[in-house]
């Protein structure tokens, strides 16, 4: 460890990423602004699905992503998999975050409230709460602990995010069902649509990436404190044995 | 340490109620959910609008309600890029912090014995 130099000193993978991500909101907002008409029901406001949807994709492929990781390290614990895991969720809840946000400003229009504790807004909250929670565990308990527990709450996250997926279907509920119904009629809205997703999708990717760099870059330390310790503890015996104080 | 824990509990604290404050004030029935997602340019076909049943209600009584649909849009997106750059910084800040101490531990560890 000693001696090595700093992990991925310029990051060219990332820095590329995040110069598509970019590439790819600017054309998404372009087309979402410009190209899309407003819809014949919600008018202007239906814009703000356009990248809704991206960020709920986002948060559940970051969420099952990261739950799956979490069970892994909790089986056959590893630094990587521990920091890879820990970004994956701490980007959904970002994106969680966001999910919830735009949800009930477009719902206030839609369907005149703001929110209904219906299946798929009552379980996007609950997985919300538990990603915080795993957040707040890691972030206040540091050590073998704090780990364990919060990649054993954030295995909980995978089946809310495979339950939010299904909670329409299954339980039916006001939420729209435009996609899988194919209800999207416009070719410009379609395209506005999909750039959104993958645009969403590439931007939770850069974010993963840059919080597992800095994940990272806080084991490096550690392992470079530990290594300065025993340095300064070999030194501090060796001057003992040359005073003749220890065998 | 103890102001960064209290900090960071009064965060989550402040986060957990801003967020369950809307739903738990909600009280109004939603309508049913929307299936199709059509350009404003196309008219409805007339002998969808002739096939409505008749209100059930004298719709004169109501005011319609105008809700302006653009403070929606910007607060959503204004919130959304908040946030996200928001995220990127504090990522970055934090980042540039620790490639500044393991630099600093980097060049004690390298640093030959006898110079303190």
């Amino acid at each position: 460890m000693s001696g090595s130099p700093l992990p991925h000193p310029r990051p060219i993978g990332l820095i590329a990423l995040t110069a598509v991500a970019i590439a790819l909101i600017l054309a998404a907002l372009y087309v979402i602004a410009a190209v899309a008409p407003p819809d014949v029901t919600l008018g202007i406001v239906q814009k703000i699905f356009y990248f809704h949807v991206g960020s709920a994709f986002a948060m559940l492929i970051c969420l099952s992503a990261g739950a799956v990781l979490s069970l892994i390290d909790l089986l056959s614990p590893s630094d990587r998999i521990d920091a890879l895991a820990r970004s994956l969720i701490e980007t959904g809840l970002v994106f969680a975050l966001l999910v919830l946000t735009s949800g009930p400003l477009w719902a206030r229009k839609s369907w005149g409230a703001w929110w209904t504790w219906e299946p798929r807004l009552t379980l996007t909250l609950l997985v919300m709460l538990v990603t915080l929670g795993v957040v707040a565990v890691r972030s206040l308990a540091q050590g073998p602990a704090g780990r364990r527990i919060g990649a054993a709450m954030a295995t909980l996250a995978g089946p809310t995010s495979y339950l939010i997926h299904i909670a329409v279907q299954k339980w039916g509920g006001t939420h729209p069902q435009v996609i899988e119904g194919g209800g999207i009629q416009n070719s410009a809205m379609r395209i506005a649509f999909w750039l959104g997703v993958a645009a969403l999708l590439t931007l939770a990717a850069t974010l993963t990436a840059l919080r597992f760099r800095g994940l990272r870059l806080e084991q490096q330390l550690s392992l470079l404190r530990l290594d300065i310790q025993a340095r300064d503890l070999r030194r501090a015996r060796k001057a003992l044995q040359l005073k003749g104080e220890v065998q | 340490m103890m102001r960064v824990v209290f900090f960071r509990s009064f965060f989550f604290a402040t986060a957990c109620a801003a967020l369950l404050a809307p739903p738990a004030k909600a009280d109004e029935a939603p309508s049913a959910g929307q299936a199709k997602m059509a350009p404003l340019s196309v008219p409805p076909a007339p002998q969808a609008v002739a096939s409505l049943p008749p209100p059930s209600v004298d719709l004169a009584k109501y005011k319609e309600e105008s809700l302006p649909g653009g403070p929606l849009l910007v607060a959503a997106y204004g919130v959304m890029w908040l946030l996200i750059g928001g995220s990127i910084v504090r990522l970055l800040l934090r980042q540039s912090k620790l490639e500044s101490e393991i630099k600093i531990l980097q060049d004690r560890l390298d640093r030959p014995q006898g110079q303190a």
